[in-house]
Formats: structure tokens, C-alpha cells, sequence
């Protein structure tokens, strides 16, 4: 079960992937590596893999740049997607995050990961 | 009369008296020089009388505390691997034409993480670095809503998007005095919730007006714009809460219909945070901030801006207290940073990274200028790095980090936004190890900072982003 998290404005293509410029400034309910939903405005949907973009900005860089995700440039059934495959207006649809919450949980039991102490960051 | 001690007597001797006459206990006492040279010697951690090879104590207990993991290796203050060694551990020649991808031409790019040495980028820059500047647009939204607060999808300045804005919204709401009677009506709700608690419902009604009133006259006296004008006022969440609702708004065209119930909502929803207040004070701040944006009679003759429009108004207190908060000082875009050395680059490729260096005109150019970035770490595992020509040293080091926090799983726990202020801290704390001058710290300072409170006007907390930091990680 998806829902609605914000449209598409712009596409740039960076040759490994493609990143999407959004509608809003930030997104705490994406993830690192969730499946996603291209709503286009045919109706269709495009599910592929995404990502954050993690920039390094300047002292000149505009106060509230817009949020940025990075997709994979194939979709989970393999089929190539291109800059033309995400019209602008496209809305992204991310999946319930009460499911994934569950899920990152009972993978986290299973796993036996914790809450620990970082050496980094 | 001298006097036989009795058992007695002798049963209700106190401890410690009992203790000191034992013979250990008089030999100590009566020891002399040569007894207590005895013991000094017997010492196995004798004391050389002097305090200060105990003074860096504390530093020396941290050497094994922070450390950066590179699977093979491990870097921290213990190990002293330096900036020098982790090249060497790429064991790759350099090989300018094979890294760098580019016309090795001297470009009249200069760019870095900052452009504090001054740009002259093919006229995308203006001299005047301090504004927002205009970037030419890659596509036209054509299909999508516009509230005035898209980003750079034309070269309207923030300035006249946020006028559109305004006009925009006043247009589709409904009449002035209806507007004005609602949001009356908030404030009595608002107001009513923080002073009616525990009050009965008339006096609930008397006090209420007394606030709405006191509101009133804080705006018509100046007081409102001194609300704004407070340095901290941007952090205050009843700003975030308003800004909530411009973002909201403009993410849904319907939402511009529905503003005053979104903003009825989040006002309650702020004004229950408001813990720290009276609640008679949270309603005032409320109201006042409100009127501030909304009230179409708004007075700011205090401020000498009666000339300008209700709409001009917001705007510049937007621009000035919003978007320029805090104002980078001046001398800073000037410093001098590190330049990255190709055997840097060398080296952050022989850790896995795919470093690409972009040219002006190209896809991954007009995305950096897109974002306002000098470089950008992407891909599943944050391993593809995009950087200008020229990049400085602090850019390329931190994207670098960014894939180390993706494997370490802070990435994934924290979200980009975070990620940002913490890998800044991590390179500060680590400087002398990274190998930074002191100009690279003092803008990375200041960098860390902007990325610190852009971080808090998306809503995150100071204890998420500073203190929780070893919370919610996954075990390595």
C-alpha cells in the first residue's frame, strides 16, 4: 500500500541514474533504497528503486533547495526507464511506512541488529 | 583521683580508639624518614611529583573512540593514518586524462565548496553572490501547480514568486472580512485553549477578548514585526508551523482552498508544543505571527514600510528573516580553500568511489546547479561523486564520508539532512587528521551551521540532529 508524497518538477539524467527534482523541500517518510511509485499522468505506474542524493552546498547555495531522490534507471521488472518515462508532474508514491516500519523492524529482531553506538559521524 | 579503668569501661571503648592503639597503627604513626623512604621505593607507580604528563589524560582515553572504518583499514587519532596514507592505499598512479575526464585546459571555472575564491562561471553567476541567483531551466513545469514557491523553474527571483504567492492565495480565498472573521475566530479558539483550561466558560469568553484585543494592539504597535525581527525567530516552531503551511499549500493546488482550515489545525497542533509559555503568551505569539502574515490591515508604520504592500511586506520579512538567516559574513566567500589533489581524487576512487568530474553544459552540471550543489554523492551506496573542476578539498573529503556514513548505516538512519551537519562535525573534529587549513574549518564551520538550521526549518529537532546521534544505528 503506497501513498502520495510529492510530484516530480524536473528530470536530469545521470548517466549511472536518474534524479528527480520535487515539489517539496524535504521528505522524512522516503527511505534509502525503497521501492517507489511513478504515478504518471497517463495513469500508469512505474515502480523502481530509489535513493538519496547527499550534496555538498556552499555558502552561496540558495537557503531551501528543493529535495532530490535518485532512481534507478530500470524498474523492478528490468525495463529501461528514460527522462521521457517520467513526465513532469509525475507523482511519487512512497510505500506505507507503517508496513516498512514493520518490516524494518522484524528484519532489525531477526538480525539481531540494535540500538549501538557509531564509530562515525 | 586516678581511677581503674573497669570492664566496663573498657567495653565501651570506641571503635577507632581500639583501632589506633593496635601495634600497625602506632608503628605508622610513629614512622620516621627513613621508614617512609622504605615505602616510597616499594611503589610500583611512584610519583615524579609533577601533574603534567596527566594533563592530556582525557584526550588519550578518546583515541580509540572515533574512528573512520574502511573495512580493511581503520582510521582514527590511535592509528595516525594520515590523508597521505589513505592515498597510498589506493596503490593507483595518477593519471590526470584517465580521473579528471576533462579538457585539462585551465577552465574560467573556479568553483569549490563554497566559490570563496570568486566565480566567473559562463554568466550563470552574478556578481552580486549574496542573491539567489537566476539558473536556466533544464524543463518547464508547464503541468504543475504554481503557488508562486516553485524553485528556480524560471528566473523569477524568491522575491516576486512569493508576491504571486500571496496574490494567488488572497485571490482564492474568500472575502477580506470573511478571511478577517476567521482567522478572528482562530485566535478566539487559540486563545480560548490556552487561557480556558481550568477557567469557567464566561470567563473563558471575558479573558479571550482581552488577548484578541492585546494581539491587536501588539500589531498595530510594532510589536509584530519585532517578533520577527528576533534572531531566533525563524527557529521558533510557530515560524516552522507557518512555513509548514505555505509548503503544504503548495503542494496541492486544492490545499490554497482549504488554507484556513490547514492553518486552524497546525496552529492548535503548535500551540500545544508551546510548554514553555504561559499559555496567555503562546495565544499572543500565535496571534501575532498569524496577523503578521495574514491580517489585510497589517500595520508596519513602525517599521517605515507603509508604502509597501501587504504582499511586499511578507516578503521581505520572508527574505530577510527566512531565506538569509544567518548572514554568511562577507570575509568568509573570500577565504582561500584547499583545492582537491588529483591524488586525493586518486585515492577516494581506490576506496570504490566513482568520481566524476562534470562540465558546464551537461546533464550532471545542470543537476548540481539545480540543487546549488558543488558536488554530490548518489547511487545505492552513496559511491558516485560528482564534483566541478576544481573542487576544494573539504567537498571531495565529505562526499567521500557520505559513502563511508552509507555503509556505516548512519545514512540510512538519519536521512540526508542530518547526514549533512554530521559529517561537517566529524570532518571538524577530525581536521588536523583530514589534514585542513585553518581557512577549510572556519568555512566549514559556517557551512555546518547553514546545513544545521536548514535542517531545523524542515522540522527536525536539535536533539535528533545533534544529540541522538547514537541512537536508532544499526550494529556494523
Amino acid at each position: 500500500m503506497a501513498k502520495f508524497a510529492f510530484k516530480v518538477i524536473e528530470v536530469f539524467d545521470l548517466n549511472e541514474r536518474l534524479a528527480l527534482i520535487t515539489d517539496v523541500l524535504s521528505c522524512r517518510e522516503h527511505k534509502h533504497g525503497s521501492v517507489i511509485e511513478l504515478h504518471r499522468p497517463d495513469g500508469s505506474v512505474i515502480q523502481t528503486e530509489s535513493w538519496y542524493e547527499v550534496p555538498v552546498r556552499g555558502l552561496n547555495a540558495p537557503s531551501d533547495p528543493p529535495y532530490s531522490i535518485g532512481i534507478s534507471n530500470v524498474d523492478i521488472n528490468g525495463a529501461r526507464i528514460t527522462m521521457e518515462d517520467i513526465p513532469i508532474g509525475t507523482e511519487v508514491w512512497l510505500p506505507d511506512v507503517s508496513t516498512e516500519e514493520i518490516n524494518t523492524a522484524q528484519n532489525m529482531a531477526s538480525t539481531g541488529h540494535g540500538n549501538t553506538k557509531s564509530s562515525s559521524g | 583521683m586516678a581511677e581503674k579503668p573497669s570492664d566496663e569501661g573498657d567495653r565501651n571503648a570506641k571503635p577507632e580508639q581500639a583501632v589506633l592503639k593496635t601495634v600497625d597503627a602506632q608503628d605508622a604513626r610513629n614512622a620516621g624518614a627513613a621508614d617512609l623512604s622504605l615505602v616510597e621505593k616499594a611503589r610500583t607507580n611512584t610519583s615524579d611529583g609533577s601533574l603534567r604528563k596527566y594533563a592530556g589524560a582525557d584526550l588519550a582515553d578518546q583515541e580509540d573512540s572515533v574512528s573512520i572504518d574502511f573495512g580493511s583499514y581503520s582510521a582514527s587519532r590511535k592509528s595516525g593514518l594520515t590523508e597521505k596514507e589513505i592515498i597510498a592505499i589506493g596503490s593507483k598512479t595518477y593519471d590526470a586524462q584517465a580521473v579528471l575526464a576533462y579538457n585539462p585546459e585551465p577552465g574560467n571555472n573556479i568553483s569549490d565548496a563554497t566559490n570563496a575564491t570568486g566565480v566567473q562561471e559562463n554568466q550563470q553567476y552574478e556578481q552580486d553572490k549574496s542573491k539567489i541567483l537566476a539558473k536556466p531551466v533544464e524543463v518547464q513545469p508547464s503541468g504543475v501547480q504554481v503557488t508562486g514557491l516553485d524553485y528556480n523553474t524560471d528566473n523569477v527571483p524568491p522575491s516576486s514568486k512569493l508576491f504571486d504567492f500571496a496574490q494567488s492565495a488572497t485571490a482564492r480565498l474568500i472575502s477580506e472580512e470573511g478571511r478577517q472573521e476567521y482567522f478572528q475566530g482562530q485566535i478566539d479558539k487559540v486563545l480560548g485553549i490556552g487561557e480556558g483550561l481550568n477557567l469557567a466558560k464566561e470567563e473563558v469568553k471575558t479573558s479571550t477578548q482581552q488577548a484578541v484585543s492585546k494581539a491587536w494592539t501588539a500589531l498595530q504597535d510594532g510589536s509584530v514585526s519585532s517578533f520577527m525581527a528576533q534572531p531566533n525567530a525563524v527557529n521558533d516552531p510557530l515560524f516552522r508551523t507557518i512555513g509548514q503551511c505555505l509548503d503544504t499549500m503548495k503542494r496541492d493546488p486544492n490545499a490554497v482552498n482549504n488554507v484556513l482550515a490547514i492553518m486552524g489545525r497546525e496552529l492548535d497542533e503548535a500551540n500545544r508544543k508551546y510548554d514553555k509559555l504561559a499559555p496567555h503568551d503562546r495565544g499572543v505569539q500565535t496571534g501575532k505571527a498569524m496577523f503578521f502574515f495574514f491580517n489585510p490591515t497589517g500595520s508596519t508604520e513602525s517599521q517605515g514600510i507603509r508604502h509597501m504592500t501587504r504582499a511586499e511586506a511578507i516578503t521581505q520579512r520572508v527574505e530577510q528573516q527566512a531565506m538569509h538567516m544567518p548572514e554568511v559574513p562577507p570575509e568568509l566567500k573570500h577565504l582561500e580553500l584547499q583545492n582537491a589533489t588529483p591524488e586525493l581524487i586518486t585515492g577516494v576512487i581506490g576506496k570504490g568511489r566513482r568520481v566524476e568530474v562534470v562540465m558546464p553544459g551537461s546533464s550532471n552540471w545542470r543537476y548540481l546547479e539545480r540543487i546549488g550543489a558543488e558536488a554530490n554523492a548518489g547511487g545505492p551506496d552513496n559511491f558516485h561523486i560528482l564534483i566541478k573542476p576544481n573542487a576544494s578539498k573539504i567537498a571531495v573529503l565529505e562526499e567521500f564520508l557520505h559513502g563511508t556514513q552509507k555503509k556505516l548505516g548512519i545514512i540510512d538512519a538519519t536521512g540526508p539532512e542530518i547526514a549533512e551537519v554530521r559529517v561537517k562535525d566529524f570532518m571538524l573534529r577530525h581536521q588536523k587528521l583530514l589534514g585542513l587549513t585553518e581557512n577549510d574549518s572556519v568555512v566549514l564551520k559556517s557551512l555546518k551551521q547553514l546545513e544545521l538550521e536548514r535542517a531545523q526549518r524542515r522540522g527536525f529537532t536539535l536533539y535528533e540532529i545533534e544529540e541522538k546521534r547514537w541512537l536508532s544505528l544499526p550494529s556494523k
